[in-house]
């Protein structure tokens, strides 16, 4: 099973970026505070596609481009689980919050992340979210079938 | 009085000078008219008090300080809006939901950390003075830190210039970063 972080960003494990910007940048709230709950989708490799699109979807944000989502496994964090609701069960049942004691715990769980992360990143590309999409609709999923009826953005992919 | 107008007024001293020219007075005039107009955009305020002025401004028998009394240098409010490295990302926004002109102040000033430089970035895209954001969105093209360049290729993006274009032209064939040439990539439409 993966603890999968969302991506917003396709640079920001990139090596120019130090590890202060990534938490400041991707784990800190508007008002500068690390987030020591940290929001995830406990699944299995084969749905890294499946939780990225819906993650999405739910939010009710446009068909994103792809990004690069990361696998936050560790024996340190707390694992939470927070189901969302929304009109995907897989974000209904696979939500967590990984919860960290305090900044110095979340940063060195991040550091460790950034050391081995060309094993932990799972890249989603911009074509993944079209076919899956495209995917679901023509099988007849009945959760993107309803979602599509309302947002025609992401019916016409 | 709105909340916005309290937060000018505590700015505001007696004094026994005067405002010396019309366009010292239109100032204040539009410092008073803000505040009626807009009592949440209190960053703006801020922005026009921080217009660099001679001397103390003496209206309708109050002084408004061109900055914050020594005694008050460590008022949160004023510190957030002044000082670069406290600015966070929700002051930020609130200063692109205005003109955007502090934000811009910011950016160019050359202080800011690369995670706010990064955040402010994209919010360039959004200002309305387009000419005046694009030439600083080019200029933090040039930042070492490959993210702040991907954000501000966001911003690009939402500016839809020409000089945007062909900058993310450029970028989505040289730039170093491979997420920056897919960023520049997918923003024109590739």
């Amino acid at each position: 099973m993966l603890l999968l972080r969302i991506g917003r960003d396709k640079t920001l494990w990139e090596a120019t970026n130090s590890i202060e910007m990534i938490i400041e940048s991707a784990f800190s709230d508007e008002h500068g505070k690390p987030e020591l709950a940290v929001s995830v989708y406990q699944i299995g490799l084969h749905e890294v596609v499946r939780a990225f699109v819906e993650h999405a979807a739910a939010a009710e944000l446009n068909p994103p481009n792809g990004k690069p989502c990361v696998d936050m496994t560790n024996a340190l964090a707390r694992v939470n689980p927070d189901p969302l609701p929304g009109p995907f069960a897989l974000v209904r049942s696979s939500h967590c919050e990984l919860i960290f004691r305090d900044a110095t715990e979340l940063t060195g769980v991040l550091l460790r992340i950034r050391e081995e992360v060309a094993t932990r990143l799972h890249k989603v590309t911009s074509a993944d979210v079209k076919a899956y999409v495209r995917g679901q609709l023509a099988a007849g999923d009945t959760e993107w079938l309803a979602y599509a009826a309302t947002h025609p953005k992401w019916a016409s992919l | 009085m709105s909340g916005g107008a309290t937060t000018l007024l505590a700015w505001m001293q007696s004094g026994t000078t005067s405002a010396d020219t019309g366009d010292e007075q239109a100032i204040v005039q539009q410092l008073l008219d803000q505040a009626q107009a807009q009592p949440q955009a209190t960053h703006e305020f801020y922005s026009v008090q921080i217009v660099p002025m001679p001397k103390p401004l003496r209206v309708g028998g109050l002084t408004i300080l061109t900055e914050p009394p020594a005694e008050q240098g460590s008022s949160s409010s004023w510190d957030r809006v002044q000082k670069t490295e406290l600015l966070t990302q929700f002051d930020m926004r609130r200063m692109a939901a205005s003109s955007g002109r502090l934000l811009i102040a910011h950016v160019e000033s050359g202080l800011m950390r690369p995670a706010q430089l990064a955040f402010a970035a994209e919010l360039l895209g959004d200002l309305p003075s387009r000419a005046h954001a694009e030439r600083s969105l080019l200029e933090v093209l040039r930042h070492e830190s490959s993210l702040v360049r991907e954000r501000a290729v966001y911003g690009l993006a939402k500016l839809n210039t020409s000089t945007a274009r062909e900058t993310l032209r450029r970028l989505s064939a040289l730039d170093p970063s491979p997420g920056v040439r897919e960023a520049a990539t997918e923003a024109l439409g590739g």
